[in-house]
């Protein structure tokens, strides 16, 4: 019943496969438009002079080109904001991840008392959420009102994170952690030198997530702490974007070259780390949901 | 084993790393040794010298602390998001001392029936500075007669204005105070030439402006007899309603706008790509300056008030905005009053604070007596804007810089604009809170309701006649008379 014919060691596709291929394509390449159309217009709007962008313009063809709206973004604490979220992101990974591995690696062991428990309880939290101002109220109780450790403990375990890893560990073979333990590990070496190196792809997938959401942590920043020298660098890039918002009457301008100046950068360093692990990336999404 | 000593240094950095989160280290004692009072600030990084560099903040802060005597934990979240931190901080039992109340006309009153702001009253009688505050802006928020705030500048009003090279160009003759239909007759010449004629933001109360024109108020008020009326319902508001749906078909107003941003609407004056725009009085010199950014300079001209068929009409009265609240937890209030009086009518502290920041932090004076702005606050989105010069209830300032010679010309112009406007402000009402119950529990449905109604009749979802059958059908839903009864029983 195939369509397809072999004509002189070519295959030559049928009229319906040839339309489906066009089809296709065209539809992949609307989708990649999509996304690429609004990307390239932050970026040349970004470098465009203010009165190019007065008035409500889309830009999709460069009218201007001046580096100043990076200069100036740059030049406005940029840098403070910048190490202040790198070292939330960086202490809140590490710390995320010092606890979620070795907490996905006990719940996937079959044989523990309460796994499923255990397990509802942590599941549950990802269905409901006490709200913003009990959450207040007991980063408040717990004296970190202003602490960088509001940002950062909070969210230590990730429940979604926690599952991929676990259901990922639950795939490794048991006879590989029975044999290491005949060789003297016990079960925290066997983590160590057997599990983690198998897990390197979900691993890097989930340092990923959880420094990305460090990263572009907002709300709670604005929350929880008061003293804006300890501001991160979102809150600083909104707060240079909606400074004058109009609502109160001010005429401090800010004009959407600045503001997607101010996107290009807060978008940037995720952007850098991006490609290094893409590839661990897809294959850690993909192992994470199977199940041995 | 490496690797485990590896993990355990990565455990023992973090956990020293998050331990050195430290705070904030300052003394609090006064030069002659003696325990200064600590209370809580609270305002957006639109004020403390206007810029969002800490350390430009902790200038302003320090001059307050030496002008009062006190030490100061300032809260200085961004703009965007201060309703918001302010409310949960409420919520959490966590009240600043001092805070500053946006949007005070809906909010303060929530916030005085939870108990949550100091009754103010006897601290007024008592200070000469505050007691010289016009009256009417603190009966705008008064309940039973209790003051729960302290307003620090006069009312901000919306006036129409409209660009007078557009005017000159296609011959659109109007007066500063038009008739309705006279509005509409001469926006019309703008027809087909590709401008809109009138640019509108999204935001629905702003129609207030034409209400006006009908004697119309959309929302409960209580009328000359003393009586809490529904305005939404009363006959006025049929003529109001027909009239923006006219505005709206003979396309004067923006067909888009209500998905037009505030700053959207002004950058359309600014280029010319709209002939005019409805806007706050304060914003005058700001369409002259950036009209000619744009490179489409001109000045503008002011429509303060559309008038009706009765004669009646007024610009868009937004009366007390912004005011301050001491908290009812305070345990010093004498102290935050003061801090207070020292902000609001120190000639050296008031412009500081709501704008130009501290000489030699956020400016120097160049050799002209102009200001400079220093590098710091340049990076920090700090702008001078001078509109301090006439929106507070000080006479004089003691800034060592004169405004340069343009701006000083528009904000010469910029001050009749402010002070006519004030004349011929349309009115403003606020229902008390804690009167009603079904009214505190329905009062933000009233409102999106009527917004929602206004913007279907604008837009032509629906007749004027359907909207008001529409929202009569609401109203019962929500016991409206219910109420009003309540309100006019108190």
């Amino acid at each position: 019943m195939s369509q397809t014919k072999v004509i002189n060691n070519h295959i030559k596709e049928s009229k319906s496969r040839i339309v489906f291929r066009i089809i296709n394509t065209i539809l992949l390449a609307s989708i990649c438009l999509i996304v690429i159309i609004p990307i390239w217009n932050v970026v040349i709007t970004s470098f465009a002079e203010d009165k190019d962008v007065m008035g409500g313009v889309y830009l999709m063809i460069p009218k201007s080109f001046t580096l100043k709206n990076y200069a100036k973004v740059l030049q406005s604490g940029y840098m403070d904001g910048f190490l202040n979220s790198l070292f939330v992101a960086v202490s809140g990974t590490i710390l995320a991840m010092v606890v979620t591995v070795p907490m996905g690696f006990v719940l996937a062991q079959k044989h523990l008392v309460g796994r499923n428990v255990l397990m509802k309880l942590v599941t549950i939290t990802m269905v409901f959420d006490a709200g913003l101002i009990p959450f207040y109220v007991l980063i408040k109780n717990l004296g970190m009102i202003d602490s960088y450790l509001s940002l950062i403990l909070p969210f230590a375990v990730s429940t979604f994170n926690l599952i991929i890893i676990k259901n990922f560990m639950t795939s490794i073979p048991k006879s590989l952690i029975e044999s290491a333990k005949l060789d003297g590990c016990n079960d925290f070496t066997a983590l160590i030198r057997i599990v983690l190196p198998l897990s390197v792809p979900i691993l890097a997938a989930v340092t990923l997530f959880y420094f990305v959401s460090f990263w572009n942590r907002y709300t709670e920043v604005v929350m929880f702490i008061n003293s804006n020298s300890k501001y991160t660098l979102q809150v600083m890039l909104r707060a240079l974007v909606f400074q004058s918002d109009g609502s109160l009457g001010d005429n401090n301008i800010v004009y959407d070259n600045m503001k997607m100046a101010v996107m290009v950068l807060g978008m940037l360093p995720v952007l850098i780390i991006y490609p290094f692990v893409q590839r661990y990336f897809v294959s850690g999404l993909l192992l994470g949901g199977v199940k041995e | 084993m490496k690797k485990v000593t590896t993990m355990v240094l990565i455990l023992a950095m973090v956990v020293s790393m998050l331990s050195a989160c430290g705070k904030d280290k300052g003394g609090n004692t006064s030069a002659d040794g003696t325990k200064k009072v600590e209370l809580s600030l609270s305002s957006a990084d639109n004020t403390f010298g206007y810029c969002t560099d800490a350390d430009l903040q902790k200038a302003v802060t320090k001059m307050l602390e030496e002008k009062t005597g006190t030490s100061l934990k300032t809260i200085i979240p961004p703009v965007s998001s201060y309703n918001e931190k302010v409310e949960t901080m409420i919520a959490g039992g966590d009240v600043p001392d001092i805070f500053c109340v946006s949007q005070a006309m809906t909010k303060l009153p929530n916030y005085i029936a939870r108990g949550k702001v100091l009754k103010l009253n006897d601290y007024i009688a008592k200070s000469e500075k505050l007691s010289s505050i016009p009256q009417e802006l603190y009966d705008a928020i008064s309940v039973d007669g209790g003051i729960y705030h302290i307003p620090y500048q006069y009312p901000k009003v919306k006036i129409i204005y409209l660009r007078k090279d557009i005017m000159e160009q296609y011959g659109i003759n109007l007066s500063n105070t038009p008739t309705t239909d006279e509005f509409i007759t001469e926006m019309s010449k703008l027809k087909g030439t590709g401008i809109i004629p009138f640019s509108f933001p999204k935001w629905i109360d702003n129609f207030q402006y034409f209400m006006n024109s009908f004697d119309a108020y959309a929302g409960i008020y209580q009328n000359v007899n003393g009586e809490y009326v529904d305005g939404f319902q009363e006959p006025q508001m049929m003529d109001a309603l027909n009239y923006l749906r006219e505005l709206y078909t003979n396309g004067i107003i923006d067909q888009e706008f209500i998905t037009t941003e505030n700053a959207t609407m002004r950058e359309y004056v600014y280029t010319g790509k709209a002939a005019s725009a409805l806007d706050y009085t304060t914003n005058y010199t700001n369409y002259v300056s950036q009209s000619k950014a744009a490179g489409a300079e001109t000045d503008v001209y002011p429509i303060y008030a559309i008038l009706g068929p009765n004669g009646k009409g007024g610009g868009l009265n937004e009366s007390v905005q912004t005011a301050f609240a001491i908290s009812a937890d305070c345990k010093n209030p004498e102290k935050a009053i003061e801090v207070l009086e020292t902000l609001i009518f120190d000639e050296e502290m008031y412009p500081t604070f709501f704008n130009v920041g501290v000489e030699g932090e956020h400016y120097t004076v160049d050799e002209n007596g102009f200001l400079a702005p220093t590098e710091k606050a340049a990076n920090s989105g700090y702008k001078p804007t001078f509109t301090f010069l006439y929106e507070t209830f000080l006479d004089e300032f003691k800034v060592n810089f004169k405004p340069s010679p343009e701006i000083q010309e528009s904000l010469s112009s910029q001050n009749m604009i402010m002070d006519e406007a004030q004349l011929q402000k349309g009115p403003k009402y606020a229902i008390p809170s804690g009167v009603s119950d079904t009214y505190d529990e329905v009062a933000a449905s009233i409102t999106s309701t009527w917004k929602e109604i206004v913007s279907q009749v604008v837009l032509g979802t629906v007749s004027a006649e359907e909207g008001m059958e529409n929202y009569k059908d609401f109203w019962k839903s929500v016991n409206g008379d219910t109420i009003l009864k309540e309100l006019n029983d108190k």
